[in-house]
């Protein structure tokens, strides 16, 4: 098609449509506009429900990466220690925990791991060689970890190296992920 | 005039000249009902459709001119079809403007027409962009599930082991497995085979739990923890472990196969 045709049915098509639509009974037009008008109310209300979906979508893909890499550096964090500075490290793993798992911390190091490393020199380090995602929500994302700690201690000869399993759940709270369950496997 | 006498009884007033020659927006001046002109007369008929009744003296005046003619013919059609007015308005206004081929309110209908199929196209076009978005990520939601079904799967059959099937045992992960994995049970088989036999090893696997670590289009990589019993003829009453595997998966068109398997030391 040369360009001047197109530029001149592009001229000519209004008025022709203006033209015969003035022709058109005005019960049609009153009826095609109301049916276009119904569609795109349709089309409407389809569209923002698929734009909340995707955006819920979006959002738990976010939660997936951001939860598994909060969680690696916390659970790291939470399982290392050292008895000269047991008191600042206790209190910046307590600021990775909330809900469930923040009382049952603070019972934790309070009475068991603070007095226990500074009775017997405990310097133990923990990383987190794989880490997993079991299942997550826009809000909660369940974190599969294999742990290896290194401790040594007063009482230790050698360092005692220890693996083990956890299971973590993390929660969105205030723009960060923290640690709300933590099960042992 | 309350609106039941206004609908009981017909009411002969005529259009207004001064009416029928506002220039827009027409339909508004032909539909509202405020246009009230003692001097004039309009017919409303039962079925409130309004149309012009023309005296009989304004009838023969349009006649002589001859002009309008077919205007009138169209606006008894109009009267007939019960669309209100459509063409009411060119067979008061002789000899003006208003053309029986293109009413006044035309152009605001296509322009309104023009806007709503616009609207109309966006909003399509904006949902089905929206709709591929939350296909592909249910697409990939149920991906997610068959490759964990998967590593389970192969992970049980991995960890599951009797000395006296071990031909079953192999066979069971071969159909499972791919690439490096694979080539595990092809070139070395009777090695595997082997072990287990002169070992007398029994060992039951249970899968704890399975988490994924990376979902690409066609490759995967889970972790997997399992406890596993392990009777051999060291210990013949079981020993308790808990393996920590690494498992790449490859996707083999409708399901994936283990194409790597590594310990978590």
């Amino acid at each position: 098609m040369s360009p001047q045709l197109l530029a001149r049915g592009v001229r000519t098509l209004p008025r022709r449509f203006v033209t015969r639509a003035g022709q058109l009974p005005l019960r049609w037009r009153i009826t095609s506009m109301a049916v276009l008008g119904a569609g795109g109310v349709a089309v409407a209300v389809a569209a923002v429900l698929l734009a909340v979906e995707a955006r819920h979508d979006d959002a738990v893909q976010r939660a997936r990466s951001a939860a598994l890499a909060a969680a690696t550096t916390e659970i790291r964090q939470i399982l290392s220690y050292d008895y000269r500075s047991i008191g600042s490290d206790l209190a910046r793993a307590n600021s990775d925990t909330t809900g469930q798992f923040r009382g049952q911390f603070e019972v934790l190091a309070s009475q068991l791991i603070s007095p226990a490393a500074t009775q017997q020199h405990t310097v133990t380090k923990a990383t987190v060689p794989n880490a997993s995602v079991v299942s997550a929500t826009a809000d909660q994302v369940v974190v599969l970890l294999f742990i290896d700690q290194s401790t040594t201690s007063k009482t230790l000869n050698q360092p005692r190296q220890v693996a083990s399993q956890v299971r973590v759940t993390m929660e969105h709270v205030g723009g960060r992920w923290l640690v709300a369950q933590f099960q042992a496997l | 005039m309350n609106a039941a006498g206004l609908f009981s009884r017909a009411v002969d007033m005529e259009v207004p000249r001064a009416w029928a020659e506002v220039p827009a927006p027409a339909w508004a001046a032909r539909h509202s009902p405020l246009f009230p002109d003692r001097d004039k007369s309009y017919a409303i008929n039962s079925r409130l459709s309004v149309t012009n009744r023309l005296t009989g003296r304004q009838r023969g005046d349009r006649m002589k001119s001859g002009q309008d003619a077919g205007a009138l013919a169209a606006s008894a059609q109009a009267a007939e079809d019960d669309a209100p007015a459509a063409d009411a308005e060119p067979a008061v206004s002789s000899g003006d403007s208003a053309k029986p081929d293109r009413p006044a309110g035309a152009p605001v209908w296509t322009a309104v027409m023009v806007v709503l199929c616009a609207l109309l196209i966006a909003g399509i076009v904006v949902a089905a962009v929206f709709l591929t978005h939350v296909r592909g990520f249910d697409a990939q939601s149920s991906r997610r599930q068959a490759i964990v079904a998967a590593a389970r799967n192969a992970a049980t059959d991995l960890t599951t082991a009797d000395y006296r099937h071990p031909q079953q045992y192999v066979d069971r992960l071969k159909a499972e497995a791919t690439g490096n994995f694979l080539s595990l049970f092809t070139n070395s088989a009777t090695g595997f085979t082997g072990v287990l036999v002169q070992g007398k090893v029994q060992t039951t696997g249970r899968v704890v739990d399975v988490g994924v670590q990376r979902v690409g289009a066609d490759t995967a990589e889970l972790s997997v923890l399992a406890y596993v019993t392990v009777k051999n003829s060291q210990t013949p009453h079981g020993a308790q472990r808990a393996y920590r595997l690494s498992v790449s998966m490859i996707s083999a068109g409708s399901h994936w196969l283990v194409s790597n398997v590594k310990f978590v030391k």
